[in-house]
């Protein structure tokens, strides 16, 4: 009993970052129709500028809870930076030509982002100095003992969750951005200028993945530059399995795909999660390319 | 380029074992020492499969991001053939070749039922597997280590350091091979239809060809090709090597075709053979005495070639989006519209084609 709730928690943690990431790339892909690459690289970016503030702090004592959340800060403002250069410096050129010009950008941005990384920093990992209650101090639920890294994890995907949700449904940026999805040339025709939601998601999307990068690196308590790759193969999954553009989509494919993969990986063979993480998505693909977030392409 | 020159051309590579003519920092050694033939190899085992990668995503339009499996296969099966079973040398090729075959028929009669985007994300996936069977060590296939040849079981004119100029000559004639394949395919008609999939895939359906078919014909014979190259690979290396299998490998194909120039076979190999060299030598040259003493800010993204790959390779999808071989190919008309006379307006008008259709073919339609 007490290993199956440690799993459905850590399943949960996983599957926090896994929503972190594959969110932004839900909402950018619904609107912008580009499937970006360079997510990944802004994930491993930011939890090198996560390492990078909290590093001054010892080993030993761990960072207070002030320098945590300077930590998390930085990675957002570091994140959301990035993400806005590449929108307005490089995608914006290529808003003319096919889809595929924009994604080559963006893979070919990540490559270049994660070998600057290595070689300022090399490919060896660094250890992150982490609070003592994050990942020491833990609480007993129904015999099993959880983290609180956990709970700080599912707590911030959660208020994410409903922060997004929000944005879209009670503001007027959230309405143009549903409108976009929905149709875009409409909204263009309406007089809107649907290029500030572009910059808009694409940047939010970047901040939420170097929240995701800071939040990886404590949990994981170590950073290196292989990361992002890692992260951003499942936010793919998560991405195709949630629906494109479907936010509770994204929330439920993460949810679903963190637990196969701990639950699989500790009970019957380890590295079988993700297997079968990646059959789950070709099949998806295959039978129903529309995901479980239902319409055809639908944010919320 | 005329056949004849590309005649000189090979048999000038050929001789390349018995020539003394310095490396000039481009090559470890001499251009015969056994270093420059090593890398020399490599290149042209990489500029194979890049042809092979040519015809799928330059030709046909069909963007993979699981290439570097069948490529990964093709080492692996040969490799592990070798080294857990009793079979000997041209078995464990021709296995090896048979499982990639295979493989190839499952995985894209599969994901060639999904369209573009969703055609990548499921080679993607597809690739993801192999990559992590390899990471998990199953069947033995040896994790971040990869698996060694059992150097026994090679010819004995494949082994040893004496004689890296057969492993070299094996792989120029699997260059030379893949490239004339790669040039007689894209001229037939079955090429022609590729390349109007490319151009308008409802066209091309609606005028009556089995879509379907053409594109699993072409990935097939990409991923055959690809597993050929991969077992000549796994002797040059005299490994199977995990990267093979990673994301960033794929990508690195994706790299040299748009540097290359995508839609021209031999745009596929200069860019192949610029990304290697560069690959193999950036990170010697820049250790050497001159640049050490360079101030940090230039020397680290001087010593890391996928830094300057990414960043060239990201210049040349927003300028040029033809590639090298788009250069050249404009550098001749150039100088042949200057030959011939002033421009006339339907030369004018073939020039303005030729720098609008991004992947405009090198040879000319009949």
């Amino acid at each position: 009993m007490s290993n199956v709730i440690l799993m459905i928690f850590t399943g949960l943690s996983v599957g926090a970052v896994y929503f972190l990431l594959g969110s932004g790339l839900a909402l950018i892909f619904g609107l912008m129709r580009v499937l970006t690459f360079a997510h990944g690289a802004y994930l491993t970016a930011c939890a090198y500028a996560g390492w990078f503030v909290l590093r001054h702090s010892s080993l030993a004592a761990g960072p207070s809870v002030g320098t945590l959340l300077f930590a998390l800060l930085v990675g957002v403002v570091v994140g959301g930076a990035l993400a806005f250069l590449t929108e307005r410096v490089l995608l914006r050129a290529l808003y003319q030509r096919d889809h595929l010009d924009q994604l080559l950008v963006t893979a070919g941005l990540g490559f270049s982002l994660v070998a600057l990384l290595n070689g300022i920093w090399g490919p060896d990992s660094r250890a992150v100095p982490t609070p003592p209650w994050f990942t020491r101090t833990t609480t007993e639920i129904f015999g099993a003992h959880i983290a609180r890294g956990d709970f700080v994890l599912i707590g911030v995907a959660v208020l994410l969750l409903i922060a997004l949700e929000a944005f879209l449904k009670h503001t007027r940026h959230g309405l143009v951005v549903r409108a976009g999805v929905e149709n875009r040339e409409m909204v263009r025709a309406l007089g809107i200028d649907v290029r500030h939601s572009f910059t808009l998601i694409f940047t939010v999307g970047g901040a939420v993945a170097g929240l995701g990068g800071v939040l990886a690196a404590l949990y994981a308590n170590a950073v290196n530059t292989t990361i992002g790759d890692t992260y951003l193969l499942y936010a793919f999954i998560v991405l195709v399995v949630g629906g494109l553009g479907s936010l509770r989509g994204a929330a439920i494919a993460a949810l679903a795909v963190g637990l196969l993969q701990q639950f699989t990986n500790f009970y019957v063979n380890p590295g079988l999660g993700e297997i079968l993480s990646f059959i789950l998505m070709g099949a998806m693909l295959l039978l129903r390319p529309e995901g479980v977030g239902g319409k055809k392409i639908r944010l919320i | 380029m005329t056949p004849l020159v590309l005649v000189g051309v090979v048999a000038l590579l050929a001789c390349a074992p018995f020539l003394a003519v310095p490396g000039l920092g481009v090559l470890p050694d001499t251009v015969g020492g056994i270093g420059s033939l090593q890398v020399l190899g490599t290149a042209y085992v990489i500029a194979a499969l890049a042809i092979t990668y040519d015809l799928l995503m330059g030709y046909t339009g069909l963007v993979s991001f699981g290439h570097g499996m069948f490529f990964a296969l093709g080492s692996y099966g040969f490799v592990m053939l070798l080294a857990f079973t009793p079979v000997g040398f041209w078995t464990a090729a021709a296995s090896a070749v048979g499982i990639t075959v295979v493989a190839a028929v499952i995985v894209n009669a599969v994901a060639l039922r999904a369209s573009l985007i969703a055609y990548s994300m499921v080679t993607l996936a597809a690739a993801q597997l192999m990559a992590i069977a390899i990471g998990q060590n199953y069947l033995g296939s040896g994790g971040a280590d990869g698996v060694t040849i059992p150097f026994e079981k090679l010819p004995a004119a494949l082994v040893g350091i004496v004689n890296t100029k057969h492993v070299y000559w094996l792989a120029l004639a699997l260059l030379v091979g893949t490239f004339a394949l790669a040039r007689w395919l894209t001229t037939t008609r079955i090429g022609h239809v590729w390349r109007a999939i490319r151009e308008n895939e409802l066209r091309a359906e609606v005028m009556g060809f089995t879509v379907y078919t053409y594109k699993l014909v072409v990935a097939l014979i990409a991923s055959t090709l690809a597993g050929v190259a991969g077992v000549v690979y796994a002797i040059l290396l005299g490994a199977a090597d995990p990267g093979e299998t990673s994301l960033s490998f794929s990508i690195g194909l994706v790299i040299m075709l748009i540097l290359g120039g995508r839609g021209r076979v031999w745009g596929a190999l200069l860019g192949a053979v610029v990304y290697t060299l560069l690959q193999q030598r950036l990170p010697a040259i820049t250790s050497s005495a001159g640049v050490a003493a360079l101030p940090d800010v230039v020397r680290v993204p001087l010593a890391q070639p996928q830094l300057l790959l990414g960043v060239v390779f990201i210049l040349f999808v927003l300028f040029l989006p033809g590639g090298l071989a788009g250069v050249v190919d404009n550098g001749v008309r150039a100088v042949r519209r200057r030959r011939s006379g002033p421009p006339t307006g339907v030369a004018a008008d073939g020039e303005l084609a030729a720098a609008v259709s991004v992947p405009a073919s090198a040879e000319p339609t009949r």
